[in-house]
């Protein structure tokens, strides 16, 4: 018996199945680090988000906001993406032309390209925030933001792979 | 509306200012000031008529703006749009025009704190979401097409996107992810597309709102409401103006879906009588993840009900039209889009086109 089948179907599950396709393993959880001289040590996930969106673009100091991230293209790029903006890179890319465009901030983040430099450059920027990817621990000059209370190596933080 | 003058004085403003700022404030440290930025958006629409008939050039844009970070606290604004109608028949663009060059945005902005930044100048009123968050870029939007109640006043727009005056807006700390907007300034003017200068004799006054949350609870949710009202004073009459409109989007994992109801009506003074014009859309795409996350696919829903009988209005048309296509985005600076639409110019006559767009940034 002939079996028909729709060609709209078998563009679906052609779609589905090339969109489960790219995908590399991502660190367990990603921390966020501020300069040791920035008094911040919490921080809600909502209000992490709307930092790396521009959405808050200044700390209680009333200075501005300066934005670090690894590329997005790097696994812990990658699980700051799925599991705080909640968008592709593409998407993040032009939220920040947008953000530029309408007039609400100067720049788009500046992207970091190793650890090491990330966290020097978080260090020695007072008002910086970057991400790294856990479970790194840098040595001194930075502090590791608690997310609503659990730090990266708790199960329940909010930043983590599952 | 045309104010190509107006548009490269306010773009030199801004270089001359972003160039001879002194910051009035203490900057932090690794920031420094002035901070200028230069950028562009350009497109092309090409479309075919799907009952046959030649590929035609159906209009192209360019849109400049230019930003101006002068201290911590105080930045200015300038967006010129530069249009060039096409051949084809469409209800985006004015026939008759060739190009046409507008100043789109020119502010300045004191922004303290995130609770509070006050914009002067000429801005868009933010009365339709669309047009505040896309303003006039389409390489930002997804499909090719501005919904109708977003088009712009030369366009054939119905809602006043423009105006001249101040606007206060600013975020409420919280878990709600509220924001507002309270704005006051000239209403339009006699004509639909006319921007009254603030300091003209005999303007009257318009004023705004705009509130919206953006709940933690619900990442990626966001809804809220806007009001305009105004007085404007056309040709043997004068009319109140209310507005409203309300929308709501969710925008997450690749999903984007956005809706907007907008509801203008316009009551002459001394009559009974009330012309109301509504109208929505309706957008939802959604981006696929590994290898085909650069495609969009989308469809938009775009309805626009003008008043019948309104003068004022006389030259916005209906519109009653869908799209369904694909974006692509090639790369961070250039997007190629393709869809098929069917839209009415004038009931009972349809057409339907099918169209690409090479949009880019630079």
């Amino acid at each position: 018996m002939a079996m028909r089948v729709c060609p709209l179907t078998v563009a679906i599950v052609l779609l589905l199945a090339a969109s489960s396709q790219g995908e590399e393993p991502v660190p367990a959880s990603i921390s966020f680090v501020v300069s040791a001289k920035n008094p911040m040590r919490d921080v809600s996930a909502g209000d992490l988000r709307r930092i790396f969106l521009g959405d808050i673009s200044r700390w209680r100091n009333g200075h501005r906001v300066i934005l670090f991230v690894r590329p997005m293209d790097t696994a812990e790029g990658r699980l700051f993406l799925d599991h705080l903006v909640h968008m592709s890179d593409i998407d993040y890319s032009q939220w920040w032309l947008g953000a530029v465009f309408r007039g609400r901030v100067a720049n788009a983040p500046r992207v970091i390209g190793s650890v090491e430099e990330m966290v020097r450059a978080v260090a020695a920027t007072p008002d910086a925030i970057g991400f790294i990817a856990a479970p790194t621990t840098p040595d001194t000059g930075v502090i590791i933001l608690t997310v609503e209370g659990k730090a990266p190596a708790d199960p329940h933080y909010a930043l983590r792979a599952r | 509306m045309n104010r190509p003058f107006g548009a490269a004085l306010a773009l030199i403003g801004v270089l001359l200012c972003a160039l001879s700022a002194r910051a009035d404030d203490a900057p932090p440290p690794a920031v420094h000031y002035p901070a200028f930025r230069l950028g562009a958006f350009a497109d092309i629409v090409l479309s075919h008529p799907s009952e046959g008939g030649a590929v035609e050039y159906e209009g192209g844009e360019m849109d400049l703006y230019a930003s101006a970070q002068i201290s911590n606290n105080w930045s200015a604004f300038a967006e010129a749009l530069i249009q060039h109608g096409g051949k084809a028949e469409n209800v985006d663009l004015e026939r008759d025009a060739r190009f046409d060059t507008n100043l789109e945005r020119f502010y300045a902005a004191y922004n303290p704190s995130d609770r509070l930044r006050l914009e002067i100048g000429q801005i868009h009123t933010g009365i339709v979401q669309w047009n505040e968050r896309e303003h006039r870029s389409r390489f930002l939007q997804t499909p090719i097409d501005v919904p109708s109640i977003a088009n712009r006043e030369s366009q054939g727009g119905a809602w006043p996107l423009h105006f001249d005056g101040a606007w206060a807006s600013g975020r409420v700390p919280g878990a709600l992810g509220a924001e507002y907007g309270v704005g006051v300034g000239a209403a339009r003017g006699s004509e639909r597309d006319d921007i009254q200068p603030l300091f003209r004799r005999g303007i009257s006054p318009a004023g705004l709102f705009l509130v919206s949350v953006a709940p933690d609870a619900l990442t990626g949710f966001e809804a809220g409401a806007a009001g305009y009202v105004g007085r404007i004073r056309a040709p043997g009459q004068t009319m109140q103006e209310l507005d409203a409109t309300v929308f709501s989007s969710f925008v997450r994992g690749g999903v984007e879906l956005r809706g907007e109801f907008a509801r203008m009506a316009h009551t002459p003074l001394g009559a009974d009588q009330e012309f109301v014009t509504r109208g929505w859309y309706v957008l939802a795409s959604w981006r696929p993840r590994g290898r085909l996350k650069a495609f969009r696919p989308y469809f938009l829903l775009d309805h626009l009900h003008v008043a019948p009988g309104e003068q004022y209005l006389s030259d916005v048309h209906n519109q009653n039209a869908w799209s369904a296509g694909v974006r692509w985005d090639f790369n961070r600076r250039l997007a190629l889009k393709g869809d098929f639409r069917t839209q009415q110019l004038a009931a009972p006559h349809r057409e339907s086109l099918i169209r690409a767009e090479v949009s880019f940034s630079f």
